[in-house]
């Protein structure tokens, strides 16, 4: 209920975005000023970089040697910090 | 990318892995990955699949493996079917935990942003894209996920990139001398057009072909030695495999600011507010990132 209520809020906020017909430039600029700013990445998307990933395999092995902590390593397809495949 | 929407989104797991593990991260070389994965990397990815299939302690490419902390070899792993549910990562956890006596502590490494990258060249324009499907924007604080099941998917997450563009490619976006209008050179323009897409499975983006004149540009004031340019058009994205058939259609509008005296972009933005991809309908925002942006934030892969 609350994810398809969530969804008409955004089809409705996109809808606002459309540039009405013969509007100002200056409001035309501070439309797309708006949706970009609304369409960035929010905390939700964003969770998985509260996790303090190593750069790279060696760097967590030498990372694992120095504290005795075991190496969690997930490999993939694609460019999962990106959500790209 | 359900392992990244599920249980690596899960307060949990991230408190566990932050505090008692050395956590990473390891795309393998494919079509989609080329010149992201070093040579040293993908050896190291052949290892541990090669002594986990010697070892006898599960294999497969999309994957979540434990490495013993004083040797590097594996000891243990998790199909990332098994591994979404996130019960059962955590139980995954726990035991190694409890096997290795692992005292809690702080991350060892600092969180941070993993999209951009570790370095630029100097003088570099960094843009930022964010794509995700129409209706997909979730605001507002994170709601606790079911535990006992497979709740995540790629789509939930926005997919973004960053685009470098280097010295000799922005200052093809200079306004030619006494033009009120122009056409953006295609190359320029295919460097950030290639990316408007929403989150797709086994896409490659080096297949991707954008329209010639997909983006033109026109002068609307100039001020203070600051001229702005309003960017539009409409992108036309065909792939390679299926040249005929069009991939996305996507009306553009933006806008950047070009400063004349020191000869550089200070903004740039680019949006479009309902892309196609066949039945999907999408949005893409593109804007420019501040260096110090970029400084504050800890290197991508």
């Amino acid at each position: 209920m609350i994810t398809s209520l969530l969804g008409h809020l955004v089809l409705w906020g996109a809808a606002a975005f459309q540039a009405p017909p013969g509007s100002a430039p200056a409001d035309d600029f501070a439309r797309i000023d708006q949706w970009v700013q609304n369409w960035q990445p929010t905390e939700t998307d964003r969770k998985f970089e509260q996790i303090g990933w190593a750069k790279d395999i060696p760097t967590a092995i030498r990372l694992a040697k120095q504290s005795g902590r075991p190496v969690f390593v997930f490999t993939h397809k694609g460019q999962v910090n990106l959500g790209r495949q | 990318m359900s392992l990244r929407a599920g249980p690596l989104s899960d307060d949990k797991v991230i408190a566990l892995l932050n505090g008692n593990f050395v956590p990473v991260y390891a795309p393998y070389s494919s079509e989609e990955t080329l010149s992201v994965v070093s040579t040293e990397e993908e050896n190291e990815i052949q290892r541990i699949w090669r002594e986990s299939l010697e070892r006898k302690t599960g294999y497969g490419m999309v994957h979540v493996y434990l490495l013993e902390p004083a040797t590097g070899h594996p000891f243990d792993s998790i199909g990332v079917v098994k591994a979404s549910v996130t019960n059962n990562l955590l139980e995954f956890l726990g035991k190694a935990i409890e096997r290795y006596k692992v005292k809690e502590g702080k991350p060892l490494v600092k969180p941070g942003r993993q999209v951009f990258p570790g370095h630029v060249p100097p003088e570099s324009l960094v843009l930022h894209l964010t794509a995700r499907d129409l209706g997909c924007l979730k605001a507002g604080p994170t709601e606790p996920r079911a535990r006992d099941c497979n709740v995540g998917n790629w789509k939930e997450f926005a997919a973004e990139n960053s685009i470098v563009l280097e010295k000799a490619e922005w200052s093809k976006l200079a306004p030619p001398p006494s033009a009120s209008s122009w056409k953006v050179p295609d190359d320029v323009a295919s460097k950030f057009l290639v990316y408007f897409y929403p989150q797709l499975e086994a896409n490659v983006v080096s297949n991707h072909r954008v329209n010639d004149g997909a983006l033109k540009a026109s002068v609307v004031s100039t001020s203070k030695g600051v001229t702005r340019v309003r960017l539009e058009g409409t992108l036309t994205l065909k792939r390679v495999q299926e040249p005929n058939a069009v991939f996305v259609e996507a009306p553009l509008a933006g806008y950047y600011d070009y400063d004349t005296i020191k000869r550089r972009i200070v903004a740039f933005r680019l949006m479009t507010e309902n892309g196609k991809c066949g039945p999907r309908s999408f949005g893409v925002a593109v804007r420019s990132v501040a260096p110090e942006e970029l400084t504050a934030t800890a290197p991508s892969k």
